[in-house]
């Protein structure tokens, strides 16, 4: 090969974000690019932990590395705005948005230092409970429950939760342990990370909110390629991506709700999601504080989550 | 240069390194920059000098490690490894080689709230390799007995050693640790038969003690109060979920630090407490760095991959790899350090032990009890240089002598465990 | 040349003994964390001093710990194999521990380069830690001032194991 192209990411060798997008990702390269390319893949954040997966990117540690943006808080706000409540119900709408948004340029300035590849959601994140039925904000009160990003954060203190950050992978022991009472995750989380064994109480809240990933490449890895070589790169990046990765999270989705099922799980479904009435006001309140906060850094928050709500219930829906 | 044969040069160049007295630290971190600016781009090299270390010193996880440290520490300030000893010694009474299965019991239970065992060799040799010399015990005997004691501190839990293990290859803690505790105490058992066995063959070593009458024994027994407390204490706040694993070193550790306050350690004995603590810590998270720069230079270079293949390719089985496994683990071990072997060798085997189907836990503790064998054996044997530390008289050479009955009763452990795997992941 | 390495040798001290402050606030953030925790289950909420971000509490106490306490411990806290070099003269020896010292030198250099461009970049992008929001700038500018340290600790007992053929610090 002509190339080697670096892949990392943290997920497992066996989780279906590996086998159904980045594998597959990879096979085209390397057949589209008659061999000239040949990728090597580093799984489970053996070349960069969680946090420092974009910045290896960046900084050519990795040619190419999948993440979530908001394991590096605060530097990807405007990206972030998809992971609001109401914004989307599945990885398909979500990814549709946030690539679309990324498309339309409104979220140049956060990538500048790297080649976005493809950005993509996972489905809706639910709330899961080991011991308290969760049917209104209030039965929240004094949880303390794992969430992913700052925004999500928000949302979970806006409903009188105690968020606690940690990433997917360290949820299950620290639910064992009782040092939570439960997870913010999408039904993918809860199959890939086992987290039904442990949690008997699910919340659906439909929109409640979701999270944005990332897979980009080093911007002088493809600079140095040849325009031939960089046409396969631009050939298999963009929408096209994006919604085979919203695929593979919807698909997972599945799995994990039908095993919570199967196990004879309660699933409380909160009619109308995140526009019921006693859900809503509170959410609207986070969406709004969170905004305001972008605007006063006089970013085009209000411009961009406009344009996302529009997708939605257009192009996106 | 193909990547292979980058990777398999500044591996050799490393260890050339460490043979001509560098710094492990150093050889890991130089060779691992090098290496991966070799194989990628030097631009990228500066720039992980400053990302991995970042993410080793800041990583949650690593936080028991001084916490563990200090908590030996602060038991050995309050005077518990003391009164740990004496009971064990007035326990074993009349009995030839009392003394010497004193100390052997006590380095075990001292190392349920050491995580170190250089920390435990230290603590305990200090009180009691004094009072065997004292008695008549032969050098050698003493000294093998607290080398060997010591390293039960790395397999009890808690353990830096399992703890790293656990890190490395993305085990549970909790669950190493539990899979070390049989190992630990079948460690225990052994060395002390090995005691029994060698003073009955060679009764000269090692005098009968005073005799002790029940009462005197059962007043002994108190010595083990402070250490089943602090035990009891962290096993049931983690079980009770009032603590995490991970936050038990900490809660363990101000415990200690309470009893030793409690019994009469003031500001100086405070202050040299955190001094012993943090120049162990640095001497460990220097290597921790180096071994995290190395790391990606590892992953970059591929070297587990192809060794995968090779081990592929010669078609060897499943226990023909463990063994050549165990036996690089023993030759390294005789001349290196165990925690640099650890995170060195563990991320390029552990795929190979992976793919031969084994059990990760229970690989984990035979890892650990063979990498603990590299404490005693010569010629550099950390935990016999604590001991030469102790007692600057007593020749390295008589120390060597004294620890090779201990070496072949944990060959004897390993060979256990590997034919009984329950031993280590029956409690799981 | 001597007068300098005391001087800078006391202000390393001086830091040793910073990482010694933050190992003791490792281990009091920690207590902090599961007391309040405990004190919040037991009382049902009625007593609530439970605060978010023990963890990073932790995390960044540890960062400093190991950071603060590098630049002293660099030529003192190693672990050598000696068992080739025995014969060598103290001479030798100390000349290759002097050189080895440069090289540690050279790292550290490189690594507080390394994050004082971290320190442009993270004040470019706003990033902040999870929990607190610190920016992350901080972080990075003590860890450039440290390694810093740790490099010219390094150099100086280097160059005075190299000149004055000294043994040990
Ligand atoms: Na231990
Ligand atoms: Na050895």
């Amino acid at each position: 090969a002509d190339y080697t192209l670096r892949f990392a990411h943290f997920f497992p060798p066996v989780a279906g974000a590996q086998k159904d997008i980045f594998e597959p990702w990879a096979e085209a390269i390397e057949t589209q690019s008659n061999g000239r390319i040949k990728v090597e893949m580093y799984p489970s954040s053996t070349l960069a932990k969680p946090p420092a997966l974009y910045d290896a990117a960046k900084n050519r540690i990795a040619d190419v590395s999948a993440t979530v943006q908001g394991y590096t808080a605060n530097r990807f706000p405007l990206t972030q705005i998809v992971e609001l409540p109401g914004v989307t119900q599945s990885a398909a709408q979500g990814s549709c948005i946030l690539q679309s948004i990324y498309d339309e340029g409104f979220l140049d300035k956060e990538y500048s230092d790297t080649k976005p590849l493809f950005l993509f959601t996972h489905g809706p994140g639910g709330i899961h409970t080991t011991e308290k039925e969760v049917t209104k904000p209030s039965d929240l009160e004094g949880l303390r429950i794992r969430r992913p990003t700052a925004v999500v954060a928000k949302i979970l203190e806006g409903l009188g939760a105690q968020p606690v950050g940690m990433p997917a992978p360290s949820a299950y022991q620290s639910t064992q342990r009782g040092v939570i009472d439960g997870v913010s995750l999408p039904w993918e989380g809860q199959y890939t990370f086992r987290l039904n064994e442990l949690t008997p109480h699910h919340t659906e809240v439909g929109g409640l909110y979701t999270l944005s990933f990332i897979v980009t490449m080093n911007k002088s890895f493809y600079n140095k390629l040849p325009a031939d070589l960089k046409k396969v790169i631009d050939d298999n990046s963009g929408m096209k991506w994006s919604e085979i990765a919203a695929t593979s999270f919807d698909r997972l989705d599945e799995a994990g709700r039908k095993q919570a099922v199967e196990m004879g799980h309660k699933i409380n479904v909160i009619e109308g999601g995140a526009e019921n009435p006693l859900w809503k006001p509170v959410l609207y309140q986070a969406t709004e504080d969170y905004l305001n906060e972008l605007d006063k850094k006089r970013l085009p928050a209000h411009k961009v989550y406009a344009r996302a709500v529009e997708l939605g219930q257009t192009t996106c829906k | 240069m193909s990547t292979t044969a980058i990777g398999l040069s500044c591996i050799a160049i490393m260890l050339l390194m460490i043979a001509l007295r560098a710094p492990i630290a150093l050889g890991m971190a130089a060779m691992g920059f090098i290496g991966f600016g070799w194989i990628v781009a030097f631009e990228p090299a500066v720039s992980i000098l400053a990302t991995g270390p970042f993410e080793t010193m800041s990583n949650y996880s690593f936080s028991p490690i001084p916490m563990f440290i200090l908590m030996g520490v602060f038991a050995s300030k309050a005077g518990m490894s003391q009164e740990l000893f004496t009971g064990a010694r007035k326990a074993f009474g009349a009995w030839r080689g009392g003394m010497a299965l004193a100390a052997v019991t006590s380095c075990g239970i001292f190392s349920a709230i050491s995580g170190s065992s250089m920390a435990t060799a230290a603590s305990m040799s200090r009180v009691a390799l004094p009072e065997m010399e004292k008695n008549g015990y032969a050098p050698t005997l003493a000294t093998g007995t607290l080398a060997a004691g010591g390293t039960l501190g790395i397999m009890i839990p808690p353990s830096i050693a399992l703890l790293l293990y656990a890190l490395i290859t993305e085990q549970s803690v909790g669950d190493m640790f539990i899979a070390g505790l049989i190992p630990g105490l079948l460690g225990l058992v052994l060395y002390g038969l090995t005691v029994a066995v060698l003073v009955t063959v060679y009764p000269n070593i090692a005098k009968p003690g005073e005799a002790t009458s029940l009462k005197e024994k059962l007043i002994g027994l108190k010595g083990l109060v402070p250490f089943t407390g602090v035990f009891l204490f962290i096993i049931g706040g983690i079980y009770g979920g009032w603590f995490t694993p991970t936050e038990a070193a900490a809660v363990g550790a101000a415990a200690t630090l309470v009893i030793a306050v409690v019994r009469g350690m003031r500001f100086e004995g405070f202050i040299d407490a955190i001094q012993e603590t943090l120049v162990m810590s640095a001497m460990i998270f220097f290597m921790i760095i180096g071994a995290e720069i190395f790391g990606y230079f590892l992953s970059v270079s591929r070297i587990s991959f192809t060794l995968v293949d090779w081990v592929d390719a010669m078609q060897l089985s499943p226990y023909m790899v463990l063994f050549c496994v165990l036996i690089l683990f023993m030759v390294l071990g005789c001349v290196m350090d165990s925690i640099a072997m650890l995170l060195l060798t563990v991320p390029v085997v552990y795929p190979l032990i992976q793919a031969a189907g084994f059990d990760p836990i229970w690989f984990g503790i035979i890892a650990v009890i063979t990498v603990e064998l590299g404490l005693i054996t010569p010629p550099v044997g950390m935990n016999v240089f604590v001991i030469k530390s102790v007692a600057p008289h007593i020749s390295i050479g008589q120390m060597y002598k004294g620890v090779m009955p201990f070496v072949i009763s944990d060959l004897v452990r390993l060979i256990l465990i590997i034919a009984f795997p329950m031993l280590a992941v029956g409690l799981l | 040349m001597n007068a300098i390495t005391r001087v800078f040798g006391k202000f390393t001290l001086l830091m040793h003994w910073i990482g010694g402050v933050f190992l003791i606030s490792m281990m009091v953030s920690t207590l902090a964390d599961v007391i309040s925790r405990g004190l919040f289950t037991i009382t049902d909420g009625a007593i609530d001093f439970t605060f978010i971000g023990g963890v990073e509490l932790v995390k960044y106490g540890l960062l400093f710990t190991v950071l603060f306490v590098l630049p002293h411990s660099v030529s003192r806290s190693q672990v050598i194999v000696d068992l080739f070099t025995d014969h060598l003269s103290d001479r030798k020896k100390a000349f290759l521990e002097g050189f080895y010292l440069l090289c540690f030198a050279f790292l550290g250099g490189a690594m507080a380069y390394s994050f004082y461009h971290l320190v442009d970049e993270a004040a470019m992008s706003y990033e902040t830690t999870q929990d607190l929001l610190i920016p992350m700038t901080y972080f990075y500018g003590i860890a450039s001032f440290a390694t810093a340290m740790l490099c010219i600790s390094a150099t100086l007992h280097a160059l005075e194991l190299i000149i004055d053929g000294k043994a040990d610090a």
